[in-house]
């Protein structure tokens, strides 16, 4: 059989959320989530992992977006271990993040920008 | 005168007394020879008789009997006679030589049996040892054309199972909303089952599994082995950082789903699995406890049999209800040089089976402590040839490896393996963001560095996403994906 791609996940999603398919919170990808000084016992490797990339942020934010992109996760199982950091109060979801959502056309001239430069 | 008278007269009377002397004795010669002549006659009579006897009874005795006949008693008239003596030499010859023929014919006809024996069973032997030989023939042809049989079937399963799995993992990442999410795991639990499967009878028909992983420490070689299983949220899996080889990944977790399996299966469906490491002298062993029926110990003796290869069936021998499992076990553990074994009673009073992994099959983790499971997101090249230095790999050992910040970094998932060590402001090219409502509003310099690759390139692909799912609805950017960061 000639090699095709490399799957990605050897450990699958569900055995990383233990089953779960949705987030017990309303977290999104473009959420912003802050991570709390220590940990807890019993987290799961992927929990830590999370908690981890925070190390270096010097109590700044991080997007889900990009912690699912850091940890090269699905975002789907990025929110749903983001949420339950959250219940294990070992995070926090920047408030208002919908309010604060800049318009659409900005972005759009933002990406445009982005674009330009890549 | 007188006195020739006398003479005359004496004579006269001298001749009459010879001539009947010699009258007398004539009679009685004649008489002599009439007896002899009597006795003659009935001898030959007797002769004839007993020559008869001879040709009309004692002929066909002696035929009849083979020779053997008791020694002929000679009519009473020839008893001492030469005659007599003759006739039962005749009689002694003939039976004599009559059972000489019939040994020599029984002896002939003996050996003629002999040799027919001896080319019977010659034949006979060339035969069976001909059957036999059709027989190892025909059966490796059965075997072989079985394996190749059920080998093409189950690559096929794989191939095509192994193309799906694929392709959930690129949907669980194409695809953010739950419902699809939902689907798509729920697919996947069931495509992984099917690749346990198939892959253990590609094993068992004499194949090898095709999956390539690479280098993964044992915490996520377990949680790997618990997605093949259906009750894997049972499962209590302890974590070690001590990597299993690239070579053996493969076979490892497919063994070990194995071993949940079975402790699945056999203990109740509320208890739980539980997975330990002991990390001795000689590897790892990866302990498999279930607290559920204990095996017997004829089965534990058959089990073990089966594991540590004494008993090998092929694929032809498995019967109707095929036991896979503790056979692709040990069909890999002997490929790939682990051990397995069974135990009970353990201490939950049920069912122990131990996963011994020696240390030449065993590495250090790569990068960081509980370092991503896929290390590699590109992995092909990595897991198949060593990696020139200065790029990272997981199969490159711990070493001084050039700073995530500083580096190139054009795929986000390669910055994901970085070890964040970049003291500023973001893990592998991170950016980090602050509370607006924070009180001090001045931006610390690090946010206001430009995003990194990675984030340009997610931010990038957040983009495409969303505009692929508007074109088929609004023109504007009102899409509650990818748009924003």
């Amino acid at each position: 059989m000639s090699r095709p791609r490399q799957d990605p996940d050897l450990v699958r999603p569900y055995v990383r959320t233990g089953g779960r398919t949705r987030p017990s919170k309303d977290v999104r990808l473009e959420s912003l989530v802050f991570a709390a000084t220590g940990t807890l016992p019993g987290l799961s490797p992927d929990a830590r992992r999370v908690i981890a990339l925070f190390a270096p942020a010097q109590g700044g934010g991080l997007a889900v977006a990009d912690i699912a992109s850091a940890l090269a996760l699905p975002p789907s199982t990025t929110r749903i271990l983001v949420a339950d950091l959250i219940d294990h109060g070992l995070m926090t979801l920047a408030q208002g993040n919908n309010v604060d959502r800049p318009p659409a056309s900005l972005l759009e001239r933002v990406l445009n920008g982005l674009r330009a430069n890549a | 005168m007188a006195a020739t008278i006398i003479t005359i007269v004496v004579l006269v009377a001298l001749t009459a007394v010879v001539s009947m002397a010699a009258a007398w004795v004539t009679h009685r010669r004649w008489q002599q020879a009439r007896q002899e002549t009597h006795r003659l006659a009935r001898e030959q009579q007797a002769t004839q008789h007993a020559l008869q006897k001879f040709v009309t009874e004692t002929l066909p005795q002696i035929h009849q009997s083979g020779g053997r006949i008791a020694a002929p008693t000679p009519a009473p008239e020839l008893a001492g006679t030469p005659i007599g003596e003759q006739l039962i030499t005749v009689v002694k010859g003939t039976a004599g030589v009559v059972q000489a023929v019939v040994r020599d014919i029984q002896f002939t006809a003996h050996q003629e049996i002999e040799q027919a024996k001896t080319l019977g069973a010659e034949e006979l032997r060339r035969s069976h040892t001909d059957a036999q030989v059709e027989i190892a023939r025909v059966r490796s042809t059965a075997l072989r054309s079985t394996e190749a049989a059920v080998r093409s079937v189950s690559s096929a399963l794989v191939g095509m199972a192994a193309k799906t799995s694929r392709k959930v993992s690129e949907g669980v990442r194409a695809h953010e909303d739950d419902a699809a999410f939902e689907t798509l795991v729920g697919i996947d639990h069931t495509v992984q089952q099917m690749l346990l499967v198939a892959q253990g009878w590609t094993v068992l028909a004499g194949g090898k599994l095709t999956r390539h992983w690479p280098t993964t420490p044992l915490t996520d070689v377990v949680r790997a082995a618990m997605g093949y299983v259906e009750d894997y949220d049972r499962v209590q899996p302890q974590e070690l950082n001590v990597a299993v080889k690239t070579r053996v990944v493969g076979p490892v977790v497919h063994t070990l789903a194995i071993l949940l399996d079975n402790a699945l299966r056999f203990s109740p469906p509320q208890s739980r699995v539980h997975v330990a490491f002991e990390h001795g002298h000689h590897g790892v062993t990866v302990i498999v406890d279930d607290s559920g029926l204990q095996m017997t110990p004829e089965q534990l003796d058959a089990g073990r049999d089966i594991l540590t290869g004494h008993r090998t069936d092929d694929i032809t021998q498995l019967g109707a209800r095929p036991q896979t499992g503790f056979r692709v076990a040990a069909a890999l553990a002997s490929a790939y040089g682990f051990r397995v074994d069974v135990q009970a009673p353990n201490s939950l009073l049920g069912t122990r089976a131990l996963l011994t992994l020696p240390e030449d099959l065993l590495t250090t983790v790569p990068q960081q402590v509980s370092a991503p499971s896929q290390p590699a997101q590109d992995a092909p090249p990595t897991t198949l040839a060593p990696t020139p230095a200065g790029q990272p790999s997981a199969l490159t050992p711990v070493t001084a490896r050039p700073l995530a910040a500083l580096a190139p970094a054009p795929a986000a998932e390669e910055a994901g393996q970085e070890r964040p060590a970049a003291r500023t402001t973001t893990v592998g090219g991170l950016t980090v963001r602050h509370r607006r409502s924070a009180p001090t509003p001045a931006p610390r310099p690090a946010n206001a560095e430009p995003g990194r690759a990675s984030v340009i390139a997610a931010w990038a692909r957040g983009t495409e996403r969303a505009r692929a799912e508007q074109n088929a609805q609004l023109p504007a950017a009102e899409t509650t994906q990818g748009h924003e960061a």
